[in-house]
């Protein structure tokens, strides 16, 4: 070296030349600390920190299982399920919030101002806007896309038939979990089994598909097939709500039952709720009232006495007794008639429901073998049908008996019953004396809906023999046609029946204007099909199961002559006698135009021109009165066209991913990197990457 | 005079740097990318503005290199001046961020004035000591001079507040004049005094305390610095020794904080593992390792104690930069040279490695004393 600028040679000695050697040799060994610690990171430790990695990089998220339809008898759909999606919104990402909220608005009719108000009052990053909108009638919310606004799909049940049938439907939570009515009782069977999809995260918690995800698919819950049939569960609810209106009722209910089967073909409550308005739902009226409500039946009880003294060979119907002309004096009061008679038949005591008389021939047995009759009838032991909440009733034991309690006992009083054992010892009687289990499911479905396992019919036991039973059925169809029944009477059809009217206890003693009035029986009597009941919590106007209940009854039969299967004779007069009136128009907004078609059809109302698709507006408005053969019109909703079927060729595969999903398809990945190809097989794609 | 000089460039030190410059695009581009996609709407922003930086910085670092390095050695003091000006102009007019003003915003540029100062502190010190060899043991004609000039700059730096750079600054200061063969022991009082000074300043804000403590395992740590390490540390591990592979990483999509910023690191050894790592380390071992022997073989104090200032630079900032990402050093908020980043950090670190590589062309560092090379023109250096 000669010489650096204005520096001589030989250059003085400087000791940086040895301290920029330490210096290098520091850090030198500094550097090599940083690469010796990140060998014990990522070297020696490596797989631990990658677990770390996998676990905060990996988001589970569960496949909810569709919970299982619910079909009636005739597997139509009355309970199914429909996808609603919830709207929130993310203050920070939203990008044109005045287009969602225009959106949303037309959805919900909530003001858009509404809306921005809510975004502004929140401080979160997730501001709930709107919760179960049907994105099927609002095609244009499901396809805008702002990154703000965050979708939340929400499986929710459709109710077919609207509030028909609703408390023995009954209701799920949030967490998809049956809360009451069948949803309890079959609550593992409709969920199913819901499966996983491992997604992928990022710091801010977004998810995102991965690719080949590790997957479970859910197993959709199995399916229901009732036993009620739509048809007569809805007129028994509306003639149910029809005769609690008119008589002054606190509540009601309907029971029948097919005698053969035991298959209860409508159970109506009454109060009852619209399950898709729950919030308006009070706890009373979502009470299966025939099987949680219990009372003293009254005069409905004479049949069973009969049947004990018919069967133990006591009496017969054409054996005299004496009335008394509607007074008895007992041990511990007077037993008093409403409809007084003398020296008369006992078939016609029966017809014309005298207190007296049954007071005196309940005596002819002992307490035991009359005890024995009535619970073989079914009182005071529960049903054991597979809905929630059953009670069992009130039976004392021949051992309670005190002297008077079988004279009471005789006519209906110092026992109590549900309405549901009362129609079933009825139904006992229709059957020929052997009783059935009632049940309200027919059958177990697949997801899909094809039958996986039958519910038998089951018998319980025979409760008196076919001969006691046929006397008895001749004494009731007595009853409706001389006696206190004959409000129920319908010109061509033999009806078997009984009347009741109990006084209720208030406050330990016998009430005057509280009642129980019933009226229960089945038709036809030749070839009983149907036992029904109807039963009336203190009526006001009109107090008599005769004159309360038995109508309702009547216009119950009337109308669904039609459509259960009958004999074509007593079919075409039922039709006859039931074709003035007019029905309550269904709602059929929500359901897909043929299934609406086929049920305006059945209640005889007619369709102008039937198109598919999901009806939006209907006319006349649901819930008014209308004639049958009325022309009803309906605008639907065209069905979504073809999934769409994005092009991503040539997007990195993590977008093509994304849309693809955002799409509905299940996405397959071969390669990585931009994509070069893709192929369809139906919903499946399959992305051929570089 | 230009034929006195013996020139060359050496390649151990451009290349690497040059490397590290080009494969810093690619690593910013990764570790940015789900940060802009959001704040910005495009993943490729920063990628951009950090291409551009690199490009210009490029063209920075051959410029530096053609100028003769004592060029600097007479105007550093007004460097020096305009640096300490930056520095007040950030409490006046600085962009707030993170509770510290560490920027200045000129129109669409914005500028961090303390790696201007950094630099200019490190070129006027070693112009001073140079000047001042000759009483070098003198510490009112040695130490004090530098004092004047060292204590507005890192006091001024410290109340942004930026304890961390400040620290830094004293501390390559020191190696200066250490290396300028200032008096141990007046070093060592001037030490002492700076430590407790940074100790006090320390525990004066309740966040560098936290920070401190998260460092030795306390339980009052700060949440987000401990949160960052972690996420860093499963950013290396989740790396291993090959890596995920470029563009892979999944620590960028906001997991891991500053993740093109301070912590590009560790996202540098989760796409590319441990190998990556040794890469980027070995690289600046190399540019070390020849940045101290220009400083042993510069053809004059100024040249010697100018590379002996800025390798010292680049060696702080590279092992504080990864030991912060590692764990083994507390965290503190210094860019790794060259990969970071940052367009102050980016255009001041290439300036002075240009300083460094025309240090070098004087130096004959690969010769043998007294051979002269064939070729004394500087036209070698590559132009574009």
């Amino acid at each position: 070296m000669s010489s650096g600028n204005d520096q001589p040679l030989p250059q003085p000695y400087d000791p940086i030349r040895w301290k920029a050697s330490l210096l290098l040799v520091l850090f030198s060994l500094a550097l090599l600390t940083v690469l010796g610690r990140l060998f014990w990171v990522q070297v020696v430790q490596g797989n631990a920190y990658r677990e770390l990695a996998r676990k905060q990089y990996e988001s589970r998220v569960l496949l909810r299982a569709e919970r299982g339809k619910i079909y009636d008898r005739q597997m139509r759909d009355i309970a199914t399920m429909m996808q609603t999606t919830s709207f929130a919104v993310d203050p920070q990402m939203i990008r044109d919030p005045a287009k969602c909220f225009q959106l949303l608005s037309q959805a919900t009719g909530v003001p858009a101002s509404t809306y921005f108000d809510l975004m502004k009052r929140s401080e979160g990053r997730f501001v709930w806007l709107a919760r179960g909108i049907n994105t099927v009638v609002y095609p244009d919310l499901d396809t805008l896309s702002d990154p703000g606004l965050i979708r939340l799909r929400e499986p929710k049940r459709n109710f077919v038939y609207g509030p028909v049938a609703s408390q023995i439907i009954g209701v799920t939570n949030v967490d998809n979990t049956g809360v009451s009515g069948l949803e309890v009782s079959y609550d593992s069977l409709l969920k199913g089994q819901s499966g996983f999809v491992v997604m992928q995260r990022d710091g801010r918690g977004r998810l995102r598909p991965g690719v080949n995800p590790e997957r479970q698919a859910a197993r959709n819950g199995n399916g229901l097939q009732l036993t009620i049939d739509v048809d007569m569960q809805r007129v028994a609810e509306q003639e149910l709500a029809r005769g609690v209106r008119e008589s002054g009722a606190v509540s009601g209910t309907v029971i029948a039952i097919e005698p053969s089967t035991g298959d209860v073909v409508a159970m109506a409550s009454y109060p009852s709720f619209d399950p898709s308005r729950l919030d308006k739902a009070s706890s009373e009226s979502m009470r299966i009232r025939g099987i949680t409500d219990q009372y003293e039946p009254g005069s409905t009880m004479k049949a069973v006495t009969a049947a004990a003294l018919i069967e133990e060979k006591k009496i017969k119907p054409t054996d005299m007794v004496d009335g008394k002309n509607g007074k008895l004096a007992i041990r511990d009061g007077v037993v008093v008639d409403d409809h007084p008679v003398g020296r008369v038949a006992f078939a016609t005591a029966l017809e014309q429901s005298s207190n007296v008389v049954f007071a005196q021939v309940s005596t002819m047995i002992p307490d035991h073998v009359y005890y024995k009759y009535v619970r073989d009838f079914g009182f005071g032991i529960p049903v054991g049908i597979d809905l929630p909440g059953e009670v069992r009733g009130v039976l004392k034991r021949p051992h309670e008996f005190d002297a008077t309690t079988k004279t009471y006992m005789s006519f209906g009083y110092q026992l109590a019953a549900t309405a549901l054992q009362i129609v079933n010892a009825y139904a006992t009687i229709a059957n020929g004396g052997v009783m059935m289990q009632p049940r309200v499911v027919k059958a177990i479905t697949t997801a899909e809906g094809s039958i996986e396992h039958e519910v038998k019919p089951q018998v319980i036991r025979r409760v008196i023999s076919a001969e006691t039973a046929r006397t008895l059925t001749d004494m009731l169809v007595g009853v409706v046609e001389r006696g206190t029944g004959s409000e129920a009477k319908i010109s061509g059809v033999r009806i078997a029946g009984k009347t009741g009217t109990a006084q209720q206890l208030e406050d330990g003693l016998y009430s005057k204007k509280a009642y129980t009035a019933s009226f229960v029986g089945f038709y036809p009597a030749d070839q009983p099909r149907i036992a029904m009941i109807v039963m009336l919590d203190r009526p006001s106007t009109s107090i008599y199961g005769g004159t309360a209940a038995a109508p309702i009854f009547r216009r119950i039969v009337q109308k669904t002559m039609t459509t259960l299967v009958l004999d074509g004779e007593t079919r075409e007069k039922i039709a006859a006698s039931a074709q003035a009136d007019s029905v309550i128009m269904p709602d059929v907004r929500g359901v897909d135009g043929l299934v609406a078609d086929s049920v305006l059809h059945r209640l005889g109302l007619h369709v102008d021109h039937v198109e598919q698709g999901i009806v939006v507006v209907q006319h006349p408005a649901a819930g008014s009165k209308v004639e049958r053969g009325t022309n009803v019109t309906f605008t639907v909703q065209p069905p979504r066209q073809q999934q769409a079927r994005p092009n991503v060729i040539g997007l990195p595969l993590r977008r093509a991913i994304t849309i693809l999903h955002a799409a509905g398809a299940e996405v397959r990945v071969q390669g990585s990197g931009k994509v070069r190809s893709q192929t369809w097989n139906g919903a499946v794609c399959t992305v051929l990457c570089e | 005079m230009a034929d006195r000089i013996t020139t060359h460039i050496d390649w151990f030190i451009l290349l690497p740097i040059v490397a590290l410059l080009l494969f810093s695009v690619a690593f910013v581009y990764s570790a940015s990318a789900s940060f802009a996609d959001v704040k910005f709407g495009s993943s490729e922003q920063l990628f951009w503005n950090h291409a551009i930086r690199v490009l210009i910085g490029l063209v920075l670092m051959i410029f530096c290199a053609k100028v003769d390095y004592h060029f600097w050695q007479d105007k550093s003091k007004t460097i020096v001046m305009i640096a300490i000006g930056f520095l007040i102009t950030v409490f006046f007019m600085g962009e707030h961020a993170k509770g510290a003003v560490r920027w200045v915003r000129f129109g669409p540029v914005n500028f961090q004035p303390s790696e201007l100062a950094k630099f200019a502190l490190v070129l006027h010190t070693a112009s001073l000591l140079a000047a001042k060899k000759v009483f070098i043991r003198d510490w009112r004609k040695s130490i004090v001079p530098v004092m004047v000039w060292m204590i507005p700059i890192c006091g001024l730096i410290a109340l942004q507040p930026n304890l961390s750079t400040a620290s830094v600054i004293f501390f390559i200061v020191m190696t200066m004049m250490f290396m300028a063969d200032v008096d141990a022991k007046q070093l060592a009082v001037i030490v002492v005094a700076g430590i407790g000074a940074a100790a006090v300043y320390a525990v004066s804000a309740e966040y560098r305390l936290r920070r401190i403590l998260s460092y030795v395992g306390s339980s009052n740590a700060d949440e987000s610095v401990k949160y960052q390490l972690d996420q860093a540390l499963i950013a290396f591990g989740n790396g291993g020794v090959t890596g995920v592979g470029p563009g892979q990483s999944r620590q960028r999509d906001w997991f891991l904080p500053e993740s093109y910023g301070d912590f590009i690191f560790s996202i540098v050894g989760e796409e590319y593992g441990y190998i990556g790592v040794c890469l980027i380390i070995g690289a600046f071992l190399l540019i070390v390792w020849r940045g101290y022997a220009v400083a042993r073989k510069a053809p004059d104090a100024f040249g010697r104690l100018l590379a002996g200032g800025i390798t010292t630079t680049l060696a702080v900032y590279a092992f504080v930069n990864a030991g912060v990402t590692c764990g083994v050093l507390p965290t503190t908020g210094l860019p790794m040279p060259f990969i970071s980043y940052g367009g102050s950090s980016v255009f001041f670190s290439a300036i002075a490695v240009g300083v460094l590589l025309n240090v070098s062309s004087h130096s004959g560092v690969y010769k043998p004393r007294g051979q002269r090379r064939s070729n004394p023109n500087l036209e070698e250096l590559p132009t574009s």
